[in-house]
């Protein structure tokens, strides 16, 4: 049975796709946060951080205007009907390249602190194992599943942190630092800002999700993604504070997981868990593994497109050769500090190429072939142009 | 179409049973009773030249489950084991140690370090690094210093407390409890030993030899991580009034021969720096209790007088710990600290801000208001 794109049945409400692109990020750098922000940028990494936010935002509306051309189809399938089909190809193999990057350094970054912290006797097989096998099992339920139960964990879960990053505010040694510095460093908050940005590397998954929205709802969902990126920048900025109030800026650039060092060090009395930071650090787990599953989702799906491959035994199969390869990536990887080289060196450099050029180059060939994308819209819509 | 479904349930039961399987923590399952449960550690100087010396006390399995139960623990015997490692390194100690117990030495209870006035500068860093890299290590313990035997002092026998490590950890804990809120954790020593601009402190801990009674009532003050010296219990209730951390600190004024008690409050640092000199200006706002008077009855002119006096002699008293700490060229109040994070362009200006510190002009400015004065009027 062949499911054509143009007989794809919208499935997932605005506030879904809302909670998958916010999933979609933040999980992959949050235990790295801020170190990298107050390394290069010392105390103006605030600054950095606002910069990032706003970038994203910038990137996100172009991502957003790329999906308009033809938002019926994903990136995947529509882009060799546009930009060609041999740079369609290599758009591909970039983007499926991307997409298992992104999850191998989740799942590894996320095996690592719990090793390091919970479970040092346990293989990191078996963590990242369990890990990549929970996400296997999410993504394969579909888009519709997936987005419900990231409503059910993901939306609790930010609410916990945040709570728990409010309370984190009593440990507060230096509350000077909770100023935002007033003697901005151009250099340095640049450079901070790109070597944070994989934090927000990977809300571009609506290059794939966007025709898996109801038709009446795409307008929503965009206001519902960029509603999560303004919830993420606040509790990032919360989070900055607590952190570099508590520690200061010396002892952050040396911690390896500074996040996950002020979650531990907090200790809320007249509660029954004492160590309340570290069980939220354990539901974090929530966002590692609804990161996995989307990338996973996308990364069968795009592979799909890559191989015109469209039938009931397309998904599982690549959703399976997925999660292998992100399991035998991950092993591969021996430790925290080259997983840290592998981030800086290759996700952050090539994850902001991806943003900045592939929206960009779409969105400017559609603009001299418009008689094509005309064409291409009427073929995939059954109803008149949808909204958004 | 049935078999189809067959198949993916097949398929579904098949991966959540797989995930069963690394789920199960068959890897860390350490059950307790085979746990020695580390509840402090003590770092000193070893015999050897450049070898350090750990202590690794836990409690014994019947105190342990004395106290579990709540029940009073056998006195006769010490309800905690020390076992002492000597090495160049943690991992070194920690195996020597390891090979006098029969259970798991397990690092991820401590609550207590002690540390040896008389441990070097390069040996206190390499355990301490080594212990900040230690995943189940999670940097909240208390530290104290200490100028006595490290074992003596963390084995010294109380009848408040089930264990020593108990002690300690409810004193420093409880910050209105104390005279001073003493307590430093080990984020806190590690962050202020890495920052440039001020200098670390503990709370140091004295052992009458004579009675066993353990006294905190001093402060040890260090040079990033070298012992420069300490301050008596005057000097450190001064100390804690310039930090704001005072809760229960008195003054007897023998002119009235008046008490004050329960001196506590807030202070304010400011730092600014013109043509090079570095200026520091101490704010007090103090609040304390009369507790007598040699008059019996108080007047509100004496209550004005007794302000001002007070006023005087405390700020005498913060004044004396600044120049003693400017002697030892230690910068516990984070001047430097203040000024880099105020002023970043001007403290570059000054290459070893130890050199500096000596020369800050110190003010203080003390204002004590007396707000109860009991129900004798």
């Amino acid at each position: 049975m062949s499911l054509g794109t143009s007989h794809r049945l919208p499935r997932i409400s605005g506030l879904q796709f809302g909670t998958v692109v916010t999933a979609g990020y933040m999980a992959m750098g949050i235990f790295y946060f801020p170190r990298q922000l107050v390394s290069a940028a010392g105390r103006d990494g605030i600054w950095a951080f606002w910069l990032e936010g706003l970038v994203t935002f910038v990137l996100m509306r172009f991502i957003f205007m790329m999906n308009h051309l033809v938002p019926n189809e994903t990136l995947g399938e529509f882009a060799p009907k546009i930009i060609s089909k041999p740079v369609a190809f290599v758009l591909g193999i970039y983007t499926v390249t991307y997409h298992l990057a992104l999850a191998v350094v989740a799942a590894v970054l996320f095996g690592f602190v719990l090793s390091d912290i919970f479970l040092p006797d346990t293989p990191g097989w078996a963590i990242t194992g369990a890990l990549v096998l929970t996400a296997t099992y999410i993504a394969s339920l579909g888009i519709s599943s997936l987005a419900r139960t990231l409503q059910a964990g993901y939306l609790p879960m930010v609410f916990l942190t945040l709570l728990t990053l409010i309370l984190a505010m009593s440990m507060i040694r230096h509350p000077l630092l909770l100023e935002p510095p007033s003697n901005i460093r151009m250099i340095p908050i640049l450079q901070g800002a790109y070597r944070e940005y994989f934090l927000f590397i990977g809300f571009e998954v609506s290059v794939t999700l966007y025709p898996f929205i109801r038709n009446d709802q795409r307008v929503r969902g965009e206001h519902f993604a960029y509603l999560g990126l303004a919830l993420t920048i606040f509790t990032g900025t919360i989070m900055y504070e607590a952190t570099m109030a508590s520690f200061g800026p010396s002892l952050i650039p040396i911690l390896r997981w500074p996040i996950v060092s002020l979650m531990r060090i907090l200790t809320i009395s007249g509660f029954f868990v004492s160590k309340w930071g570290l069980l939220v650090v354990v539901l974090w787990t929530n966002a590692v593994v609804a990161f996995v599953a989307i990338r996973l989702w996308c990364l069968a799906h795009d592979l799909a497109a890559l191989l015109h491959w469209h039938s009931r035994y397309s998904y599982p199969t690549l959703l399976m050769t997925g999660a292998v390869s992100v399991f035998i990536f991950a092993l591969w990887i021996p430790n925290a500090k080259i997983a840290d080289y592998i981030t800086q060196n290759f996700v952050v450099p090539f994850g902001i190429a991806y943003l900045l050029s592939v929206s960009v180059i779409v969105t400017i060939v559609a603009h001299f072939r418009k008689p094509t994308l005309r064409r291409l819209r009427q073929k995939t819509e059954t109803k008149p142009p949808t909204p958004g | 179409m049935m078999r189809h479904k067959f198949r993916r349930f097949g398929w579904k039961l098949a991966m959540l049973c797989t995930l069963g399987l690394p789920l199960t923590g068959c890897w860390d399952n350490r059950p307790v009773d085979y746990r020695a449960l580390v509840f402090t550690l003590g770092l000193s100087a070893s015999s050897k030249p450049h070898e350090l010396s750990m202590l690794f006390q836990f409690p014994t399995p019947p105190a342990m489950a004395s106290y579990a139960k709540g029940s009073a623990s056998n006195t006769s015997q010490s309800p905690v084991a020390d076992i002492k490692g000597h090495g160049k390194s943690v991992a070194q100690c920690f195996d020597v140690a390891q090979a006098q117990v029969s259970r798991d030495l397990y690092l991820g209870q401590i609550q207590l370090i002690a540390v040896s006035t008389h441990l070097s500068s390069s040996l206190l860093f390499r355990a301490l690094d080594s212990l900040e890299r230690t995943g189940t290590f999670d940097k909240t313990p208390f530290m104290f210093a200490t100028p006595q035997s490290v074992q003596s002092v963390v084995s010294v026998k109380t009848n408040q407390d089930a264990f020593p490590s108990l002690y300690y950890v409810n004193l420093f804990s409880c910050g209105h409890c104390q005279t001073e809120s003493l307590g430093i954790r080990f984020w806190q020593f590690a962050a202020d030993a890495l920052t440039p601009g001020v200098d670390p402190y503990l709370p140091e801990v004295l052992v009458n030899k004579k009675s066993q009674k353990m006294m905190v009532s001093q402060e040890a003050l260090y040079r990033h991580f070298t012992y420069v010296g300490s301050l008596n219990p005057q000097e450190t209730m001064a100390f804690s009034l310039l930090k704001g951390v005072a809760h229960k600190v008195n003054i007897y004024l023998p002119h009235l021969q008046a008490t004050l008690r329960a001196i506590h409050g807030s202070t304010h640092l400011s730092v600014r720096e013109r043509r090079g000199q570095v200026y520091a200006t101490f704010h007090l706002n103090l609040m304390t209790t009369l507790e007598g008077i040699g008059t019996q009855t108080e007047t509100a002119a004496q209550l004005a007088h007794l302000s001002k006096l007070s006023s005087t002699v405390l700020a005498h008293w913060c004044l004396g710990v600044l120049e003693k700490t400017q002697k030892l060229d230690v910068d516990p109040f984070g001047i430097g600290r203040k000024l880099d994070w105020r002023y970043p362009q001007e403290f570059k200006r000054f290459k070893h801000w130890h050199n500096e510190y000596p020369k800050v002009h110190m003010t203080v400015s003390v204002k004590t208001r007396i707000n109860k004065m009991g129900d004798i009027k």
